[in-house]
C-alpha cells in the first residue's frame, strides 16, 4: 500500500497543484499540520488515508490553482477535500474492483490532530520547504 | 451563441477550475451551468438545454453512472455529449461509463491543457456536425 501511494502522490501535487514533493528519507515525525483531509476505502478491510497539510502549505496549494482567488476557509478545505479524494480515488484505481470510495471529510485544528496521537505518518514529503504526512489506517 | 454547458461534480474547487479552463480555452461559451450532484444536474436539465455536460463519478445524492443511466432514458436528453472527469481508473468503471454513451474520459487529477484539448476536439466535433445539419 505504501509502495501504491508512493507511486500516486507526487503525481498528483505535480498534476494539479504544480508542486514537487520530495519524499522525506525516514520521515520527521514532526506532526505539524493545521488540516487533516480523510477518505475511506471500503474493501476486504476499512483503509482510512489521513493528510496532515500545514495551512502555509494548503494556501500555496490553492494560490497554484486559483491565483486569481481569495483563499476563503471553505474553498481552501474544499480543495484538502479534493486532494484527499484523488488520492483515495487513485488508489482504488490500482487496488481493483472489490474497492469503493468514500466521500473525503476535512478536519481542523485539535480535532485533526487528535486522529493522529500515537501514530507515525506511512509517508512524508518535503514540498517548498513544508511537511506533508500521509497515515494509513487498517 | 456560445456553448452552454454543465458541470457535475462534488467539488467546488473542480466546478471552479473546469469553469477556468473552460473560458481560457477560447471556446465561445454561453452560459456555464453548476451541479454538485446527479439529482441537482437533473432539475437543472428540465429548466436549461446545455451543449454538453462534464461530469464526475463518486458523487453523494446520485453517482455520475446513475445519472449517464437516467440521461439515457430519456430521448431528447441523451443526445446531450457528456465528457466524465473522475478520479476513477478501474477498467471495469470506465468501460461501464464508456457503455452508457460518454464522448471522452478525463481522469483525475487533470492539466489544464489536457481537458482544454478534450474540450475543444469535442466541441470541434459538434461544430462540423451542425455545420454539416445546416449545410
Amino acid at each position: 500500500m505504501k509502495e501504491l501511494l508512493r507511486e500516486i502522490f507526487p503525481k498528483i501535487m505535480e498534476k494539479m497543484f504544480f508542486l514537487v514533493a520530495e519524499e522525506l528519507e525516514g520521515g520527521t515525525s514532526s506532526q505539524r499540520g493545521d488540516y487533516v483531509a480523510e477518505i475511506i476505502l471500503k474493501g476486504p478491510k476499512l483503509l482510512t488515508i489521513r493528510i496532515l497539510v500545514p495551512r502555509s502549505l494548503g494556501l500555496m496549494m490553492f494560490k497554484n490553482l486559483f491565483p486569481d482567488e481569495d483563499p476563503e476557509e471553505d474553498r481552501l478545505k474544499d480543495m484538502l477535500r479534493e486532494l484527499a479524494n484523488m488520492v483515495g480515488g487513485n488508489l482504488i484505481s490500482l487496488l481493483g474492483s472489490q474497492w469503493q470510495l468514500g466521500l473525503p471529510q476535512v478536519y481542523t485544528s485539535i480535532e485533526a490532530l487528535g486522529f493522529l496521537i500515537g501514530k507515525n505518518p506511512i509517508l512524508e514529503y518535503d514540498v517548498e520547504g513544508e511537511t506533508i504526512a500521509l497515515y494509513l489506517e487498517s | 451563441m456560445g456553448f452552454n454547458i454543465l458541470i457535475v461534480d462534488d467539488s467546488s474547487s473542480i466546478r471552479r477550475l473546469l469553469k477556468k479552463v473552460l473560458e481560457l480555452s477560447g471556446i465561445e461559451l454561453g452560459e456555464v451551468l453548476e451541479a454538485s450532484n446527479g439529482v441537482e444536474a437533473l432539475e437543472v436539465l428540465k429548466r436549461e438545454w446545455v451543449d454538453f455536460i462534464l461530469c464526475d463519478i463518486h458523487m453523494p445524492k446520485m453517482d455520475g453512472i446513475q445519472f449517464l443511466r437516467e440521461l439515457k432514458r430519456d430521448e431528447i436528453l441523451s443526445r446531450i455529449p457528456v465528457i466524465m472527469v473522475s478520479t476513477e481508473g478501474r477498467e471495469e468503471i470506465v468501460q461501464e461509463v464508456k457503455a452508457l454513451g460518454i464522448r471522452a474520459y478525463v481522469k483525475k487529477p487533470f492539466s489544464p491543457e489536457e481537458i482544454r484539448e478534450v474540450i475543444e476536439n469535442l466541441v470541434g466535433e459538434e461544430f462540423s456536425k451542425n455545420e454539416r445539419a445546416s449545410s
